[in-house]
């Protein structure tokens, strides 16, 4: 399931780069923005996902406001999209 | 003065082991790595032993190699010096990085998996690259993450001269404090290429040593008749700088003062010596001492093992200080750490420091038959203990013309 995948990718790279701490993240309601990452850490942490589903967020400000599960399930719906798109 | 020592290079992971590999007359060449081999057969270089990324944070792994290695060489000159920035002086203390090209692992990289996608040999999107590129690879990365960890405030200047950058960047730091313009700067050269394109940018010049198939470590032969390039290293070393009250006020007893910096260029080739720069740039340096020339008890050579660069420094040396050249001791540690390029200065010139604090000279390593126009002491094969050294030059001469050269003298 990618929105799993999706969010496995984002948590990693916030606890093993950006050093959040694993258990500020158990809860998927946490919006993003309060994690006390900056603008550089959130688009590292895209990469993750940008590179491995071939995606890519061009708006950032889509962004805002958005928790851990529903930033995961937007990408996921982008990769989903973007699935579509190759096979049609 | 300098009060602060930190090196990291194929030798060792500190200046200590880095000194003492190049008094045993060790060397840290190699068969460069499989990535590199595969596309130049039998490739030497001399890199930095595996162990080092324990030295720097797990959330600075994805920097770029040459930025890891200035932070590991950092830390450890300002443990050397004992030295914390005080909430009141932050604005006067400095980061001053020499560097020759900066996130070559880094370009290496993105344009690998950039052109694999491009070229369908991967899935993907090709624009799609690692948005931290630009703050890993720009020129001043190494400086701005130093001062960043450091909370040092006062200007961060990089100095990119290829193989004098980091030499330069030692000497206008010197010019900076002596002038008022800052309290202590923290010098850091650094460099890592050892990746495959520009590794094979360098092959491609014909500056490289070739393999000595017998006795690989050996292949690096400067001032010998049979010397056939330099080889590729990387590392780092890092130098702090401060003026007597900053050095004073901590009790710390200084490695050896900065008393004289000469800079030119020489303006004639992009890539070929000249003398009447180098001669130019020790006789400012010199001058600027005070000192007579026979003063100088050792030269850290440039010592590149081409060709056309020995027999330069030679003439260079000899146009400098006359007769007394034959008594100086001279030697090319390149020999045995390689060639680091942008890291070069700062780190011959702190092999130049220890040698001077503790009176004992590094070799040239494989000077077995020297080549006739290069007639002057070389120290070969064997380091020189307990030689009474009252001050030492270091000597670094870059493609593009730039000639720098760094008197230290005894506190």
């Amino acid at each position: 399931m990618n929105i799993q995948h999706i969010k496995e990718l984002m948590t990693g790279y916030l606890v093993s780069t950006a050093g959040v701490p694993a258990e500020s993240l158990k809860d998927g309601s946490t919006k993003v923005e309060s994690l006390g990452i900056d603008s550089l850490e959130l688009v590292e942490m895209l990469f993750e996902v940008e590179d491995k589903f071939g995606v890519r967020v061009e708006n950032m400000a889509l962004l805002k406001d958005m928790t851990i599960d529903t930033m995961a399930e937007f990408l996921a719906g982008l990769a989903a999209n973007s699935q579509v798109a190759k096979v049609a | 003065m300098v009060t602060g020592l930190g090196m990291i290079s194929s030798l060792g992971l500190n200046a200590k082991d880095t000194f003492q590999s190049l008094l045993d007359g060790k060397s840290g060449i190699a068969i460069a790595n499989p990535e590199i081999t595969e596309l130049v057969a039998g490739a030497l270089a001399a890199s930095v032993p595996t162990g080092f990324e324990a030295l720097v944070l797990r959330a600075e792994a994805g920097l770029d190699r040459a930025t890891k290695l200035g932070i590991a060489a950092a830390k450890e000159a300002l443990a050397d010096a004992k030295f914390e920035v005080s909430p009141g002086q932050n604005f006067r203390v400095g980061v001053y990085v020499g560097i020759g090209m900066g996130g070559a692992s880094t370009l290496d990289d993105l344009y690998t998996r950039l052109f694999r996608k491009k070229f369908k040999i991967d899935h993907g999107d090709p624009a799609v690259v690692h948005p931290l590129v630009v703050p890993r690879i720009m020129a001043n990365a190494t400086a701005g993450i130093i001062s960043i960890n450091n909370g040092f405030r006062g200007p961060t200047n990089t100095y990119s001269v290829a193989c004098a950058s980091s030499a330069v960047a030692i000497g206008e730091a010197y010019r900076a404090i002596k002038h008022g313009y800052a309290d202590a700067v923290l010098v850091v050269g650094t460099e890592s290429m050892l990746v495959p394109g520009a590794f094979a940018a360098w092959h491609a010049l014909r500056v490289t040593a070739a393999p000595i198939k017998e006795n690989v470590a050996a292949s690096c032969r400067p001032f010998s008749k049979d010397r056939t390039g330099f080889v590729l290293g990387e590392g780092a070393a890092a130098l702090l700088l401060e003026n007597e009250a900053s050095a004073l006020r901590r009790g710390r007893k200084p490695y050896a003062s900065i008393v004289g910096f000469g800079c030119t260029s020489d303006a004639t080739h992009i890539t070929l010596p000249s003398r009447e720069g180098q001669t130019e740039a020790m006789r400012l340096a010199l001058a600027e001492s005070g000192l007579p020339a026979d003063a100088i008890g050792y030269i850290n050579a440039h010592g590149t093992a081409t060709t056309a660069g020995d027999i330069t420094e030679t003439e260079s040396i000899k146009s400098v200080f006359g007769k007394s050249a034959k008594n100086l001791a001279i030697s090319s540690t390149k020999s045995m750490h390689g060639h680091v390029i942008g890291a070069g200065g700062a780190l011959e010139f702190g092999i130049s420091l220890l040698a001077l604090s503790t009176g004992s000279i590094p070799p040239t390593a494989n000077l077995e038959a020297p080549d006739p126009e290069c007639d002057l002491d070389y120290v070969p094969l064997t380091a020189r203990h307990n030689q009474d050294l009252h001050a030492v030059m270091s000597n670094s001469f870059a493609f593009g013309g730039t000639n720098a050269a760094l008197i230290a003298m005894k506190e």
